[in-house]
């Protein structure tokens, strides 16, 4: 198939779908506008799930290039996005397994500082320190949150309520059925709902 | 409490609602009359939307971006295949040389090579061409097998796989 195939035309309206088959059948453009249109949505994914710069762009490279990859593998074009979503869940996953056994023999790093203080240069640091605080315990008090929730509904929940897919496209990304996401996404919510403190935090943080 | 009130939509309904985005006709209508109904839903919802404003607002910007691979020509895997039979050649020839040479440090056919006077004249080198020789008694050599002669060619196609049963190509 050839990779210098006509690229389609660069507009909004252009669907996720016709650019994945297009990419699919050995258009590079069409991936690189998927890429265009997708990753920041890819990187903030990752980035609520790691809370390290650093970490979240590497994972991201690595989901883009699995991506491509196995694109002749993409049966169902119109469903490509959950499909990027699956293999950004499972390298978060991967990513949470090796941090775990890194932590057996070194001491646990807290990846909030790590990032703040360590991959942005001096100058940046200086004007963004207000910024870093702010970020810093906007993510604890996530963080406390999503403690009371089991694994699975922390995910569902931050597929569903920060992520924005809906329960079917949940149900593909974590391969379970919508009944079993709704199950755990309504425990959640309820659970969300109940936590007065964060919510109050919530509107006082609202800029 | 009036008769609307007493049929107020459930909590949990309101949950599964918001969860499910969106609920069934009779209770959007109800929705729509019943004040207390909205605003419980209201709230909630809007506290999941200010969560995912300030979530994306609390994102650094990403300072790499992912860059597509080079396209690589069709000849390309086979040039990877290339390199890893040129490697397996070089490890096979490196093998004979050392099964070959092993034995004997000279080639065969070629005439024995003779020290320079003046190594044979040094003391050390005189020890090491006695230890060179007589390395061990014959004992030693019996109970490590060296004096059983040939090779395992087995072993050998093991170590260095012929091509044509390279079960990845």
């Amino acid at each position: 198939m050839a990779a210098t195939s006509s690229p389609p035309t660069p507009n909004r309206d252009t669907d996720v779908s016709q650019l994945a088959t297009a990419a699919r059948d050995g258009n590079r453009f069409a991936f690189q506008q998927l890429v265009a249109m997708l990753e920041p949505r890819i990187f903030r994914m990752i980035f609520y799930r790691t809370r390290s710069r650093e970490d979240a762009e590497d994972i991201c490279q690595d989901v883009f290039l699995k991506a491509f990859r196995n694109l002749k593998k993409l049966q169902q074009p119109e469903r490509f996005e959950s499909w990027l979503f699956r293999i950004a869940v499972n390298r978060v996953k991967d990513y949470h397994r090796r941090q775990k056994f890194r932590s057996l023999f070194s001491v646990l790093q807290d990846n909030d500082s790590q990032d703040d203080a360590q991959a942005e240069p001096a100058a940046e640091r200086s004007t963004d320190t207000m910024d870093a605080i702010v970020r810093k315990e906007f993510w604890q008090k996530v963080h406390t949150m999503l403690d009371q929730l089991s694994k699975m509904e922390q995910e569902v929940f931050l597929l569903r309520f920060i992520d924005d897919l809906v329960i079917n496209e949940i149900a593909e990304v974590l391969h379970k059925s919508e009944s079993t996401v709704k199950t755990h996404l309504y425990r959640a919510l309820g659970k969300f709902k109940k936590d007065a403190a964060f919510r109050a935090f919530i509107k006082e943080a609202q800029p | 409490m009036n008769a609307d009130a007493a049929r107020h939509i459930p909590e949990n309904r309101i949950i599964q609602m918001i969860a499910d985005g969106g609920g069934r006709r009779d209770e959007q209508e109800h929705l729509d009359r019943c004040g207390p109904c909205r605003d419980m839903m209201a709230a909630l919802a809007s506290d999941l939307d200010q969560l995912r404003q300030q979530a994306v607002l609390a994102t650094p910007a990403p300072q790499r971006h992912f860059v597509l691979p080079a396209d690589r020509p069709h000849w390309h895997r086979f040039r990877r295949w290339g390199w890893a039979a040129a490697g397996t050649a070089l490890s096979a020839a490196l093998l004979t040389i050392f099964l070959w040479g092993g034995g004997d440090d000279r080639l065969p056919g070629l005439p024995p090579t003779t020290p320079p006077v003046a190594a044979l004249d040094d003391p050390e080198m005189i020890e090491v061409n006695m230890l060179a020789e007589n390395a061990l008694p014959e004992v030693y050599l019996v109970l490590s097998e060296s004096l059983v002669g040939g090779y395992d060619e087995g072993f050998i196609d093991f170590l260095i796989p012929s091509l044509d049963d390279d079960s990845v190509s």
